[in-house]
């Protein structure tokens, strides 16, 4: 696995875009950074936040799932064996998806991919919570099936999110002129951090008052499992639909404001 | 944008319609011996409610606290009040036909469970059926769980056995309860020891759970079966899973709330490798086909329509055989 992580590094380094080259002259005087002033920009940066708002909402709603989850298949499902499966199933989409994503990304625009991308998760998600998914072989494929949409859907913005925090600080750069990338992507991770340890811990608060009993792990009541069922396919409605204010809503950056925002930047720099 | 808010808007409210009705106008009637049994993950209640679930059928369930007069009184009231059926685990089996009458004469279905009914008593209404556990598949199924778990720990090449810790060509079995019949549908070497001799014991096998979790915890204290080490290990072979088995487990950091949920049984022993198997009633089976026909007969289908061929034994009547675990 260290062998194929190494192999897949070299491919990224080797293939990786280099969009700003900055020459440092020692001893050259700059502004004086300010972090107060930078986390104050990052607020302001409506790409910025929209992505993070996106993130987090994956993040809460997909991790904070994986308890209940655990619930579906063992006391809902009675299948514990397929869980695996399904979530082989639920990458399909994705392993499909990611070849064609930069010649779509160019055609369609990344906020543009990305909004389709969270409207098919909200449809996929909503779908899960009102249909009658038996806890029989046809909710199973049920289940699937909406898991396949819904995979998809998070796929194509888990595809494109890093490129679109690139974006985010070339955005900063534009409206403000200082160019913050460290604070801006340290601050997204914070948030993405957040969500990802927050996201459990919530959840679980939620089970305990649907009943979920933590000692007896997945082995629970069918009256409690089927509240988890529930409760799974509204975390993954609850992190399409932030995924959609994040990048719908909030994010700004359409594929025509980019051009307009990267033709600038480029006559800016060529100026200095 | 505001175009596609609208249709999401709409497409939601036409796909919530999906979500709606049952298969019953009333509420089918669910009449237990005692309503409060075992209400553990996998009990019959557990699973007749996930057998409801899966058919769409509204139910009530009804509790007789042990007493069979109370059980015919919550029938009379449960018709009363416009049940669409009955399905009764019936407490006394002498009962049934007052029920079969009670039920002909409101032409709704009455099903038994978990009990056996005389098949001429039931076949006095074509809406009356029984479904129970066929209790003689005890016997083959507990004997086939032995037969194949020592096949198994049989080495072809050695022509050794690991279970014959002694190499005598013969297994010292310490026998508890009423397993005659099972040792011979085993058809293994089993020559039967004293219980007192617990540490020459090569297999134990139990028709209880008492007797199974008592041998479990006499050789946890002479260091065995505390895992799945094969080194310190006796196969235990018992029958049942409900009983309560929390002392085998650390619970050391449970509180008091904690421990009057929790739940520990056999089947979390055999599961951690402690114990080997046990046999036990296919309560998922039982309930999904008690379900499934009050369903048929709610529906106007035949009445055994989505049942295994197997498992029908007469014109109303299902048996569902035992199962092996572990």
């Amino acid at each position: 696995m260290g062998f194929l992580g190494f192999l897949s590094f070299q491919f990224m380094i080797k293939n990786t875009e280099i969009r700003v080259e900055d020459e440092v002259k020692i001893g050259e005087e700059q502004e004086k950074f300010n972090v107060f002033r930078a986390m104050k920009n990052f607020a302001k940066n409506r790409p910025a936040v929209g992505a993070t708002v996106a993130a987090m909402g994956m993040f809460i709603g997909m991790q904070g799932a994986t308890t209940a989850v655990t619930v579906l298949f063992q006391s809902y499902f009675k299948n514990v064996q397929i869980s695996g499966i399904v979530q082989l199933f639920a990458m399909i989409p994705i392993i499909a998806f990611t070849p064609l994503a930069r010649k779509m990304v160019v055609k369609y625009g990344k906020k543009e991919l990305s909004v389709v991308g969270a409207v098919c998760s909200m449809v996929a998600c909503f779908l899960m919570l009102v249909l009658r998914i038996t806890p029989d072989s046809t909710g199973i494929a049920i289940y699937i099936g909406c898991q396949l949409i819904n995979s998809l859907g998070m796929g194509i913005y888990s595809t494109v999110s890093w490129s679109m925090m690139g974006d985010a600080i070339d955005y900063n750069e534009w409206k403000t002129g200082s160019r913050e990338e460290g604070v801006v992507y340290s601050l997204h991770s914070f948030f993405r951090k957040l969500a990802q340890g927050a996201g459990p811990s919530l959840v679980i608060i939620i089970m305990y008052t649907f009943g979920y009993v933590g000692s007896n792990g997945g082995n629970q009541l069918f009256s409690i499992a089927l509240n988890m069922r529930y409760l799974v396919a509204a975390l993954y409605l609850f992190s399409a639909v932030m995924q959609f204010v994040g990048l719908a809503l909030i994010y700004n950056l359409n594929k025509k404001a980019l051009d307009t925002m990267n033709c600038e930047l480029e006559a800016r720099r060529s100026a200095e | 944008m505001k175009k596609l808010l609208a249709f999401l808007l709409i497409a939601f409210m036409a796909f919530s319609v999906t979500a709606c009705g049952t298969v019953n106008d009333s509420d089918v009637a669910v009449i237990w011996k005692e309503g409060d049994t075992a209400i553990i993950p996998g009990s019959l209640i557990d699973t007749m409610e996930r057998a409801m679930y899966i058919e769409n059928i509204a139910y009530t369930h009804l509790d007789s606290e042990g007493d069979s007069k109370k059980q015919y009184s919550n029938a009379e009231k449960a018709v009363n009040e416009g049940a669409a059926a009955l399905l009764v685990n019936l407490i006394e089996v002498n009962d049934a036909e007052k029920y079969i009458t009670l039920a002909k004469g409101n032409n709704i279905p009455v099903v038994f469970f978990g009990c056996d009914i005389d098949t001429t008593v039931l076949e006095t209404y074509e809406k009356a059926a029984c479904v129970s556990t066929d209790d003689a598949s005890l016997v083959s199924v507990q004997g086939a769980q032995i037969k194949d778990y020592m096949a198994s720990k049989y080495d072809n090449e050695k022509d050794t056995n690991s279970l014959d810790k002694n190499n005598d060509g013969v297994f010292s079995c310490i026998a508890l309860g009423n397993v005659d019949d099972v040792i011979a549908e085993s058809e293994c070497d089993l020559e039967l020891i004293d219980s007192s001799e617990l540490l020459k014991a090569e297999i134990i096998i139990t028709d209880n759970e008492k007797d199974a979790l008592e041998a479990l915890e006499a050789l946890q204290k002479e260091g065995y079966n505390k895992d799945k080490l094969v080194t310190h290990y006796v196969p235990i072979f018992t029958v049942g899973s409900d009983a309560d088995a929390s002392r085998f487990t650390d619970t050391s950091e449970m509180d008091d709330e904690d421990m009057t949920t929790f739940v520990y049984t056999v089947s979390d022993i055999i599961g951690e490798g402690k114990m080997t198997g046990t046999v036990i009633e296919d309560r998922d089976s039982i309930a999904g086909a008690a379900v499934k026909v009050v369903g048929n007969l709610l529906k106007g289908k035949e009445i055994f329509e989505g049942i295994a061929e197997e498992n029908l034994a007469g014109k109303n009547t299902v048996k569902i055989s035992y199962i092996a675990v572990g």
